[in-house]
């Protein structure tokens, strides 16, 4: 994962508990690393250590964290390290969602150690979209859907996200169907 | 295969290249991307196609004229143009298409970061998707993250920095703090025992310089202290405690750290040895860098203070014993010695036994009185004391008593300070340490008495602590020397006890070191004793002499007793029948009119009755029903001036003070002798005989 991930699970943090709490989270998930660099690749198992850690320190269970932090991600993180391509993927939940694909895979390219995740969308009409999700990380899909309301807020527009489909159980990717207004 | 010409369409033209535009030979633009056709109408509003070019757009790279030729010859040139009224700027290149004799700008917009593409009002969708600018911005901005991140790694490290600064002044504060520490203090590496800290009274402890002791070992630190037996303890401790596995957690609550506690004793040179409370202690840390802190308390002070407390209870409880036992023995031989001198007057021939009973019965008060000095410590009268004088008369008891063989050597300068002090006392003391160096010298040898004057500094007065609480000041030092057997270390700290004795039971009763301790400590002085066996022995006593240094007086001079009584009335009260008998029968041979009365109540009877005879009452102190001084305060109600004698071997301090603010109140020593009763009665007597005269 790279680094901006876990910054982001940083600010977060410390955005609502303060920088205490998180120096106690960075101690329990066992890293003493002062500042992830946000395009350096770092092991996926801090990342899940560090989820792991803030949920038992903070008293929140994963999936809710996850969920927060995907919301976080969006309306703070990625706004504030890629704000001007953000705001110009898009000019609506659902222009920024066809253009998620190509985002990624230009990440993806000019960052060659990174392996973001791949998104693909599918029936896309004016107000939904089915947004396929290729990940071999796992336990991430609240992560997702806290990014789909992230940018339902981004856009001041209300979203609705629902996983339709579960790599869990078989398939080979998850798909969420997204309907906004 | 041949190559195949592949015409492009208007709107293929436009998907591909969005920002491309034509000009044909006059300058003239003849088609654009509908990119470019939106961003770049000039400010009148008319649109970019069929303007000139030169009037949009300055060719900034190369510097040309807009002109096919100029386009021509630039061909391979990276064209950069900005549009004369817009911010927009594109950077692209230049193709010649003979077949419509246009020039063909293929190019997207040049930007340089990504508020741009807002401020423009680009979107993704404004670029073709084989367009590199997005993925140029991404990278841009992906460069100025990495820059933030490095400041914010900055920022941070100024951040911890200024703490580590703040901590790094605590941490002087508390080195500081810790130099002035009277305890040794050291903290060593769990794995090489290397000294990572040592304060200076570690340092002092080492006898080294700081530098010395920081980065040795441990080891070698307690090697030069410890004796072999705590060095092997210690060893074994460290291997123990470090072969745990399980490193502690600092913040686990259930660490335990391990702990090493002793109490050894260091020389500290070749003379003084002190005595310190070891402990070592664990220090847990995060990264496993587990320490040990050993401190070194000295408790030289507490353990002698201890010793000294243990041996002075010891000692009280002897002395209550022998209190009451001289009490007793007092009583005993109260009547005897009374009796002597009126069985002299009636058997004046046979003065060799009476002078046998009489040095017999004065060796058993001696002890007596020797048992009381160790149990309270007879306050006898305090006047300035002529050392020389005191010594030349030892001199002439040990030159006619001590055996030939032994010599002694005296060494007592004139004008040395005097000393208040009790005569008798002080001559029982020299007198005792003669004897004791006389019965350590069987073979003969030397008594060396040696006195001089000293000055006990503050340094010394703690260092000799463990004997007495020792002021400091001037002292009158006097020593006695022998070249005897010598005293065996085991025993130097006993020989002061009482009843302690090396000697036979027919020679020594083992009071008599007590008994020399216990006068110089009434006198506000103290004993040294320094010894090897078969080295002899050295006896010190000091004597303090500041503010006592008074002109000699003769006033230790016994007098010749001239008295007889007048036929005064004289009440005689004691529960002891033999001693109240004796007292009477001196009194009448001396003139006297003596009543007799069995205590005190039977004594206030009799005072009550013959209250207009009375001239003197004599009591005992210690009597059932009523004691003396419950008598003397009763009596004074009846006869206001009445001179009373009390007598008494033992007297507590609050009964000793009552009797010491009364007027006319005398104190008689039991047991007395005929003169002393004499004496005092006579004194007592003296301001009613004058009034009579």
């Amino acid at each position: 994962m790279y680094g901006m991930v876990n910054k982001a699970i940083e600010q977060m943090v410390v955005m609502h508990h303060g920088e205490d709490a998180w120096e106690k989270i960075k101690v329990k998930a066992g890293t003493s690393i002062e500042v992830f660099i946000s395009n350096e690749p770092y092991p996926d198992e801090l990342t899940y250590a560090l989820v792991a850690a803030a949920s038992e320190s903070l008293q929140v269970p994963q999936e809710k964290l996850l969920h927060a932090f995907g919301e976080h991600w969006i309306l703070h993180t990625a706004m504030q390290s890629y704000g001007g391509l953000m705001r110009a993927a898009g000019r609506s939940v659902g222009e920024f969602l066809s253009n998620l694909p190509n985002f990624h895979a230009r990440v993806s390219m000019i960052f060659p150690k990174l392996k973001p995740p791949r998104f693909e969308c599918s029936d896309i009409t004016e107000h939904s979209l089915n947004l396929h999700y290729h990940s071999d990380r796992p336990g991430l899909q609240p992560f997702v859907i806290g990014l789909m309301h992230g940018l339902g807020k981004m856009f001041n527009t209300p979203v609705e996200v629902k996983q339709t489909q579960f790599k869990h159980q078989g398939h080979t990717h998850d798909v969420f169907s997204v309907v906004w207004a | 295969m041949a190559n195949k010409f592949i015409t492009v369409p208007p709107g293929m033209l436009e998907s591909l290249f969005p920002f491309h535009f034509a000009i044909d030979k006059n300058g003239v633009v003849v088609s654009a991307g509908a990119s470019i056709v939106q961003r770049c109408a000039d400010l009148n509003g008319r649109g970019l196609i069929g303007s000139q070019i030169d009037t949009l757009f300055y060719c900034v790279n190369p510097e040309i004229y807009w002109s096919h030729a100029e386009i021509r010859k630039r061909i391979n040139s990276l064209f950069l143009l900005e549009h004369k009224q817009h911010p927009c700027r594109m950077r692209g290149q230049f193709v010649y298409i003979p077949d419509d004799d246009v020039m063909l700008f293929l190019g997207s917009p040049w930007l340089t970061n990504t508020r741009q593409l807002e401020e423009l009002c680009f979107t993704f969708d404004s670029f073709a998707l084989h367009d590199a600018t997005l993925d140029m911005l991404h990278a841009h901005q992906a460069s100025l993250n990495a820059i933030a991140d490095a400041h914010l790694l900055e920022e941070k490290l100024r951040r911890k920095n200024l703490v580590l600064q703040d901590r790094s002044v605590e941490l002087f504060g508390i080195m500081n703090a810790l130099d002035h520490f009277q305890d040794a203090v050291l903290i060593f590496d769990k794995h090489d025992c290397n000294i990572s800290y040592a304060n200076m009274s570690a340092c002092q402890l080492a006898n080294e310089i700081k530098d010395n002791v920081i980065g040795s070992s441990f080891k070698a630190f307690i090697g030069k202290l410890l004796e072999d037996q705590h060095k092997l303890e210690l060893d074994a401790w460290i291997g123990d405690c470090f072969a745990s596995p399980s490193l502690p957690h600092i913040d686990s609550d259930d660490y335990t750290p391990e702990v090493w506690q002793s109490r050894v004793s260091i020389k500290k040179d070749t003379i003084r040895e002190s005595v310190y409370d070891v402990t070592l202690q664990t220090v847990g840390h995060p990264k496993a860098a587990m320490s040990v802190i050993a401190t070194f308390r000295d408790v030289t002070e507490q353990v002698i203070s201890g010793r000294a407390n243990r041996r002075g209870e010891r000692l009280e409880s002897l002395g209550k014993l022998s209190g009451g036992i001289a009490h007793d023995l007092n009583n005993a031989l109260a009547p005897i010695t009374l009796s002597i001198g009126s069985l002299r007057r009636l058997y004046p021939n046979s003065p060799d036994i009476l002078q046998l009973m009489d040095t017999s019965v004065k060796r058993a008060a001696d002890m007596v009185r020797q048992l009381l000095t160790f149990a309270k410590g007879i306050e006898g009268e305090r006047v300035p004391i002529d050392i020389q004088s005191l010594i030349g008369e030892i001199h002439q008891l040990v030159k006619g008593t001590f055996p030939k063989n032994i010599s002694f050597d005296v060494d007592c300068p004139a004008n040395l300070p005097s000393f208040l002090g009790d005569a008798t006392q002080i001559h029982q003391v020299l007198l005792n340490l003669c004897v004791n160096a006389r019965d350590a010298m069987q073979g003969g040898g030397v008594i060396s008495v040696k006195v001089y004057k000293t000055k006990i500094d503050d340094a010394y007065a703690v260092q000799i602590r463990d004997v007495e609480k020792v002021k400091p000041g001037n002292y009158l030092a006097i020593q006695v020397r022998d070249t005897g057997t010598g005293i065996a270390p085991e025993v130097l700290d006993k020989i002061f006890d009482p009843f302690f004795t090396t000697k036979s039971p027919d020679k020594g009763t083992g009071l008599g070191l007590s008994t020399v301790m216990g006068i110089v400590k009434s006198h506000g002085g103290f004993t040294e004793v320094d010894s090897m066996p078969g080295k002899g022995a050295m006896f010190t006593i000091y004597f303090p002499t500041n503010g006592n240094e008074q002109t000699l007086t003769d006033t230790a001079v016994y007098k010749q007793l001239k008295f007889f009584g007048k036929g005064e009335t004289v009440l005689v009260v004691d529960d002891e029948h033999t001693i109240r008998e004796a007292t009477c029968m001196l009194l009448r041979q001396f003139n006297l009119m003596p009543i007799a009365a069995e205590d005190g109540a039977d004594g206030m009877a009799k005072v009550s009755e013959h209250r207009d005879q009375l001239r003197l009452i004599i009591t005992d102190m210690h009597m059932p029903n009523m004691d003396g001084l419950q008598l003397t305060i009763s009596a004074r109600r009846l006869i206001p001036k009445i001179p009373i004698v009390v007598c008494s071997g033992r007297m507590e301090d609050h009964v000793e003070q009552k009797i010491s603010q009364m007027d006319g109140v005398h104190r008689l020593n039991k047991p007395f002798h005929e003169f002393e009763l004499l004496e005092v009665v006579r004194e007592a007597l003296a301001p009613i005989q004058s009034e009579a005269f």
